[in-house]
């Protein structure tokens, strides 16, 4: 079994989020990326355990971003896989981000595509749908378990309401969330052997965008907390009624 | 040219989040000029089918096929398109939650639609088809313009509140022709948490953290979300 897992480069989760020029793009000055957490703590330590444990023979890792990607790929090799590709191309545009991915995928014979539930930084969760499409393979999102044995897939997922334990067989595209898999440190034998890894860089396929991120806005600014003693009840159910409304 | 609206149904009945999903697309559909068709997959109720009119549905496409009484992304997203294909629809709309996020993605590909994923607005049409979303957990939000011609859109639930009117939706069969690999994903068992609250369709939310130390504390959380009718989250 061939596995692919699907790697997206975001910022940092403690980042403080700044727009620039005219609210119309993210600054990244001083901001620290990090592998989408989704995409690390879940599907690729997913996609290395079915390696360990013989279920699958190779993964690669995938990623759609500029060379200012490269840092965070080397990141993930140092956790684990056998090889990753990069397509050279940025865009905030789902679409172009699964057709980018479908373009590379769609000769390679992966059996098996993982990724994250959503990435942190624009909360869409489309792309493991929308290249499961494009693959013509069948997509199982949200995804608490993720077993494989004879060539068929036994998930676990989050449904309204509760959870489902569903099959399929392969191929299929699982999106990942807690519950997966356990979070891993990478050692200092996988950073340096991420060194040597191939990192390909593949040209991307023409893909034009079908939406555009025009502007960005900032929430208003909180309100402070208001603090309430134990012992003046009355005074904190008055205002969860009349100022908070609540109750 | 309708609105085209997935709609999602319980033991019978529409989800609430279903009906303030038909009225966000009436909303759409009067600024566009346009009526909304809801669709339903699965088996449902004739007269709760019509109601979906007292909140904005001029038709109703039911595709009856009990296959499509579990979630299938793949045979949703086939339902939707072609649902899309007969009103000749512009947008599609569906809820952000698991069923949308699963086939809201598959039917944008398949129709080559841009798409906007957890919307909290109505498009701003004076700017082409810009939608407000959350980006950056909830840090920031972003307007999304959709350039292409078919748009998709999933709206996140508890947005809007919903108001019923009057008035019911003309019912009518849609058939879908279907194949094997649209039901490749099997459903061997499922665990659903009844007589809760979901999150998701929450007026009222009480929520803990670390202040209560310790899960040996929850209890006082569970008690006070039950005495107000409210959901529990973390």
């Amino acid at each position: 079994m061939k596995i692919l897992v699907c790697i997206a480069q975001v910022p940092d989760t403690t980042s403080k989020i700044v727009f620039t020029d005219n609210n119309t793009r993210f600054n990244t000055q001083g901001v620290t990326m990090i592998i989408n957490p989704y995409d690390e703590w879940y599907a690729l330590v997913r996609a290395l355990e079915l390696k360990e444990s013989g279920a699958a023979t190779a993964v690669h890792l995938v990623t759609v971003g500029k060379a200012d990607a490269e840092p965070v790929i080397r990141k993930a090799l140092a956790l684990g896989g056998d090889e990753a590709i990069r397509i050279d191309t940025d865009s905030n545009d789902p679409y172009v981000v699964a057709a980018e991915l479908a373009a590379y995928a769609k000769n390679e014979g992966y059996d098996l595509v993982l990724c994250g539930k959503e990435s942190i930084d624009y909360n869409n969760g489309i792309v493991g749908g929308m290249l499961a499409e494009m693959l013509d393979m069948n997509y199982i999102g949200f995804a608490t378990k993720v077993d494989i044995a004879g060539g068929t897939a036994t998930v676990s997922r989050e449904i309204e309401g509760g959870e489902e334990v569903v099959s399929c067989p392969l191929p299929l595209v699982i999106s990942c969330q807690k519950g997966v898999a356990e979070a891993r440190i990478p050692n200092m034998r996988g950073i340096m052997a991420a060194r040597t890894k191939p990192l390909k860089v593949v040209s991307p396929a023409a893909t034009n965008a079908l939406s555009d991120i025009v502007s960005y806005e900032l929430p208003p600014a909180k309100t402070g907390v208001k603090m309430f003693s134990a012992e003046n009840l009355d005074e904190l159910v008055a205002a969860l009624h009349n100022e908070a409304k609540v109750i | 040219m309708s609105v085209i609206v997935l709609t999602e149904h319980t033991q019978g009945a529409f989800r609430k989040k279903t009906l303030e999903l038909v009225q966000y697309a009436a909303e759409i559909a009067k600024r566009m000029n346009t009526t909304v068709t809801a669709v339903v997959p699965g088996a449902a109720q004739e007269s709760e089918m019509q109601a979906l009119g007292a909140v904005g549905a001029n038709k109703v496409l039911h595709v009856a096929d009990a296959r499509l009484d579990n979630l299938s992304a793949r045979a949703y997203a086939k339902v939707l398109a072609a649902a899309a294909e007969k009103e000749g629809a512009k947008v599609i709309v569906c809820s952000h939650d698991v069923t949308g996020k699963a086939v809201a993605p598959r039917v944008a590909a398949r129709l080559k639609a841009g798409i906007v994923a957890g919307a909290v607005s109505h498009p701003d049409l004076d700017k082409g088809f810009v939608v407000k979303k959350n980006v950056f957990s909830g840090k920031a939000f972003a307007f999304v313009n959709i350039t292409s011609d078919i748009k998709v859109v999933t709206l996140m639930p508890n947005t809007f509140q919903v108001k019923k009117g009057e008035g019911q939706a003309a019912v009518e069969k849609l058939e879908v022709n279907f194949d094997d690999k649209d039901f490749a994903v099997q459903v061997q068992k499922v665990d659903k948490v009844t007589g809760a609250v979901p999150l998701s369709e929450a007026e009222l939310v009480v929520s803990g953290g670390r202040g209560m130390k310790g899960p040996e504390n929850w209890g006082v959380l569970e008690d006070l979300a039950n005495t107000l009718g409210a959901a529990l989250a973390c």
